[in-house]
């Protein structure tokens, strides 16, 4: 009894904190547009240049409330779904959504077009059409400038093995389909060794990487699916003494990947442009909400091909 | 191997039985060697064995840690946390310029701290350790996240990255590390009186209290040693990476986990051996380093371990029952 009590008080306590601390929000919040940011994760640089973009343009605009949330580290499309339904009931203006699964996250997409709320979809897509606007990278045609790049760089020919992150993930498939597609239309010559799931997880990637080269002495070319698969496989060629003899094209861009160029042991990286999703995605957001016209439903926000040539000139 | 052990005098039994586990885990890891070797013309080379053990280095360090407080009936989930937490703090440091030293020996002090917590936690609160380290799992990946608010710290100083890319003498370091932490802690463990108030503790905490044992502090200690573990797998990780990641080691306290197992620690606690976990981390960097030369699909792959992973606490099962 005496612990139901205390379990009861403390879930009171926690309650009235936050009751007090929305409520002041709200008050604070008055007569703005209200815009809840939803991203895959917390973590990856690439969801931290959406925010950074969607500040930025909610900062430009003024009457922006920008409120960002994230699943914490693991990939839980459940974890973000409850997201949105928080977003509905504290009744957001506008959500801008970046699903982790196409089907889990419809569902939620169509009840906060029903509840009268705008929603931007972000990077990837989901499978009802009912959201005002898609701001994303166009990854089939990444994937293809990626595989052409590659090609180019060993010469049409040799062994060519790939790091992918998450096995299942919508993105990061048609990253690794789209490239072995292109790869065998173009390149004939080019064989494509084997796949593996890194997770995004470095060190994962170094060791699968490692392995790769272990097996395959003439490995001509690496390809890295996202950040993470990218650098730590980029490490693993660095640190075998391969670095400018195994050619690297991965995707992302970060820190790490612009040192690992510098090195000379990533030859080139498609760089997409997540600070303009979040930052146009706000300004459509914002022009959703007012009834204005913002540029038609699907915007490809375009990708970057970032070589040492280039890399002053990428943000 | 009852003729082996059947013919031995009374007091060296414990010995005899001991050396039969270790024995039994290393012919399973020979037996994997022989298969892979046969399979890829590239497993058995100086260099695929020394980059295997340089993938193993972490796992092993980390299951050292996880076998003390299995032996005590316990069991660290905040392990991987704790790696990320503990590159972290060192990449923090270094990049507020303080010396490569005090930076290490603060991701320890973390390290050590969280295993403090979870030790009190579990002996003086009375908390579950399954329940306690959960806490801190979750609880601590929110601190390394919160720390830079979840962005990574590249471009950590070369003198800091050697411990997890240099080598000496053709060894990488993360193995000569590797090696000696286990034989430290190995002998801490079978040799000291720390070691065999950890086995007695394990094996029936209320006799162990009665025989005057400080049952309390045992706890705290096996948790403490598996943090300070935890934070030097993470300085190693971010090592060989050349970064420090909020997201890193999440998911590996369960191969800690599956490496003591394997190695023959049993989850009812009070049996446990460095050496057995050592071959039993072995026993799965060598499987994913074998399938991956030979090339088998990276589903397969989970397949493969998981049964391997069961399939040897079964086995030890059986042999028991003799």
């Amino acid at each position: 009894m005496k612990r139901v009590l205390l379990v009861a008080l403390f879930v009171a306590m926690a309650c009235s904190t936050m009751v007090f601390a929305a409520g002041k929000k709200e008050a604070a919040g008055s007569g703005k547009i209200k815009i809840t940011l939803i991203t895959m994760d917390s973590i990856d640089e690439h969801w931290l240049k959406v925010k950074a973009g969607a500040e930025a343009k909610a900062a430009e605009l003024g009457n922006v409330e920008l409120t960002f949330n994230a699943p914490p580290g693991k990939v839980d499309a459940n974890v973000q779904l409850q997201m949105v339904e928080d977003a509905i009931t504290k009744r957001a203006n506008v959500i801008m959504l970046a699903p982790l699964n196409k089907d889990a996250l419809s569902p939620g997409v169509e009840k906060a077009k029903a509840a009268g709320i705008k929603v931007i979809m972000i990077d990837s897509g989901v499978s009802t059409t009912k959201y005002d606007a898609f701001f994303a990278t166009d990854n089939g045609q990444a994937a293809r400038t990626a595989a052409d790049t590659l090609g180019a760089l060993i010469g049409g020919k040799g062994k060519v093995a790939i790091i992918n992150a998450q096995a299942g993930a919508g993105t990061t498939m048609t990253r690794e389909n789209e490239f072995k597609a292109e790869m065998k239309a173009k390149f004939p010559n080019v064989v494509i060794v084997g796949v593996q799931y890194s997770d995004g997880d470095k060190t994962k990637a170094m060791n699968q990487a490692l392995d790769f080269m272990t097996a395959n002495p003439d490995l001509a070319g690496f390809y890295g699916c996202n950040e993470g698969s990218t650098v730590g496989l980029a490490q693993a060629v660095v640190q075998t003494g391969k670095a400018g003899k195994i050619m690297v094209v991965g995707f992302d861009f970060s820190n790490d990947t612009k040192a690992l160029i510098q090195q000379k042991a990533i030859q080139a990286t498609m760089v997409q442009n997540p600070y303009v999703m979040g930052y146009k995605g706000v300004d459509a957001g914002v022009r959703a909400v007012k009834g204005e016209d913002f540029g038609g439903k699907t915007i490809d926000t375009g990708v970057t091909v970032a070589t040492l040539d280039n890399l002053a000139s990428i943000k | 191997m009852a003729a082996f052990t059947s013919g031995r005098p009374g007091l060296l039994k414990n010995v005899s039985r001991e050396n039969k586990q270790l024995l039994s885990t290393f012919s399973g890891l020979f037996v994997i060697g022989i298969i892979f070797t046969i399979l890829s013309p590239y497993f058995l080379s100086v260099n695929n064995l020394l980059t295997v053990a340089t993938q193993t280095a972490i796992i092993a360090i980390i299951a050292i840690g996880q076998t003390y407080v299995m032996i005590t009936t316990g069991i660290d989930l905040s392990i991987g946390s704790n790696i990320a937490l503990s590159g972290m703090v060192a990449g923090m440091a270094m990049a507020a310029g303080l010396p490569i030293p005090v930076a290490i020996t603060m991701a320890l002090l973390s390290g050590c701290l969280v295993g403090l917590l979870n030790g009190v936690m579990v002996s003086y609160g009375r908390i579950p350790p399954f329940i306690a380290t959960l806490g801190t799992m979750t609880a601590i990946r929110g601190v390394s996240l919160t720390l830079t608010q979840g962005i990574p710290i590249s471009g950590l100083p070369k003198n800091f990255t050697i411990m997890g890319t240099g080598s000496i003498a053709g060894i990488p370091i993360p193995v000569i590390l590797m090696v000696v932490l286990t034989v430290i802690f190995g002998f801490v463990l079978a040799r000291t009186k720390l070691g065999r108030h950890v086995y007695a503790t394990g094996s029936n905490l209320d006799a162990a209290r009665l025989s005057g044992i400080d049952t309390k502090a045992v706890l705290i200690k096996v948790y403490v040693i598996s943090g300070f573990l935890a934070a030097f797998a993470g300085l190693i990780m971010a090592a060989r990476i050349i970064s420090s990641q909020p997201s890193a080691g999440d998911g590996y306290e369960l191969d800690a986990v599956a490496s003591s197992v394997i190695g023959g620690t049993s989850t009812l606690g009070g049996e446990g051996l460095i050496g057995g976990t050592f071959i039993g981390a072995f026993i799965i960097g060598i499987l994913r380093n074998g399938l991956n030369l030979v090339g088998v699909s990276p589903f397969i792959q989970k397949i493969i371990i998981g049964v391997v992973i069961v399939g040897s606490v079964f086995m030890d099962r059986i042999k028991r029952k003799d």
